[in-house]
């Protein structure tokens, strides 16, 4: 499977990313510059978390402009798989590819630490290795990680499955206290309705090998691979 | 030159941890008069040409696509130091006053001695009114 990893002026993700697609997953990845306007075939897209053009404005403002946005958006009309990591997911709800806004913290904190993140359904390309409501160990890092989004479009986001990730706490309970940004319905992860964009706050690229302390997040990667007919055997 | 200023705001049904914050922070000055504080913010545009109906519609799209989130945010648009528009409306009072101290001051004199009277008499406009308002109230 080919990868493209998108990298904005800012962003600071994207080798994180490369890293467990190249050498944990052994995968085929290309940098893809923001002034490329060509994804060189990839069969997948990653939009890197990071502060792509400083946050000016609001964050992903500025990127969705980047000249490699229309292959993007094609690649997401394609229904090839997009996946936007934290500022990723800022850049997708900006380009509209995703309904919704992210916010300011509720907290004005910057939260940079690893908390659970509960899996809603396992049946899509995404959480497939997952189970439903099983509790992840994920690393967040933003400041602006709270979903807005009017109420019609949060009830059709969950009538349709489109939410797959929640802020919960240890036991998979969506406590006030669990949400680390004031999300609206704890949102941490969303899909497009055709269910091939996915932006997520949580880092899962930061918790895919053991020894960094969780790989709790591999199973997204692998999840995707799953879904095009990749088997980790294959891979490696 | 057409300058613009586009003032953005959160919307109010959207929760503004900024402004909450910036009001707690006037509370903790002893200014308790002070309820509500929504911090939004100020982008200042200068355009060229002077076709201000033109920049209205170009400055639309922008603020819809770039310089604010519907979701999220409101905006107002404002133009001020439109130059070659109070330039232009600025230059022809100058250019009447000149014209009816030098040159055709007959014509501007027999205009309103018209109206009130058909004598020639040579007088400026303001006397002219007071004569008629007294006439009137006599």
């Amino acid at each position: 499977m080919r990868w493209a990893v998108i990298q904005f002026p800012g962003s600071n993700c994207d080798q994180d990313v490369f890293h467990v697609l190249k050498n944990v997953l052994k995968q085929e990845v290309d940098y893809i510059w923001h002034k490329d306007s060509s994804l060189k075939d990839a069969d997948a897209v990653v939009l890197p978390g990071g502060f792509s053009y400083g946050d000016y404005l609001r964050c992903g403002a500025i990127a969705r402009f980047s000249p490699i946005m229309p292959a993007v958006k094609e690649a997401a009309a394609q229904g090839k798989t997009v996946l936007g990591i934290c500022n990723g997911f800022q850049i997708l709800c900006e380009a509209g590819l995703l309904p919704g806004v992210l916010v300011r913290n509720t907290s004005l904190h910057f939260r940079c630490e690893t908390i659970p993140v509960r899996v809603e359904h396992p049946a899509s390309r995404f959480t497939r290795e997952y189970m439903t409501g099983q509790v992840l160990q994920l690393p967040i890092a933003h400041g602006e990680g709270h979903y807005v989004a009017d109420e019609a479009t949060l009830d059709s986001l969950f009538v349709h499955k489109q939410v797959l990730f929640t802020y919960s706490d240890n036991l998979g309970r969506t406590t006030p206290e669990a949400n680390p940004n004031g999300s609206q319905r704890h949102i941490a992860g969303i899909t497009n309705r055709a269910g091939n964009v996915l932006g997520l706050m949580p880092h899962p690229e930061r918790a895919s090998e053991k020894i960094l302390g969780s790989d709790d997040g591999l199973g997204l990667f692998t999840s995707i691979l799953a879904s095009q007919g990749v088997s980790l055997a294959q891979a490696a | 030159m057409i300058r613009a200023q586009v003032i953005v705001r959160p919307r109010a049904s959207i929760f503004d941890p900024q402004g909450d914050a910036v009001c707690r922070a006037i509370q903790h000055l002893g200014v308790s008069t002070v309820k509500q504080a929504h911090v939004g913010k100020c982008i200042e545009l200068e355009l060229d040409g002077n076709d201000l109906k033109k920049a209205r519609t170009q400055l639309e799209t922008i603020c819809k696509d770039l310089l604010s989130n519907p979701v999220i945010e409101d905006y107002v648009l404002t133009f001020n130091g439109a130059e070659p528009a109070k330039a232009k409306t600025a230059a022809k009072p100058v250019v009447k006053k000149a014209t009816k101290k030098v040159v055709t001051k007959a014509k501007s004199a027999k205009k309103p001695i018209k109206k009130v009277s058909a004598k020639p008499v040579k007088k400026t406009q303001k006397p002219v009114r007071r004569a008629a308002i007294k006439k009137k109230k006599r």
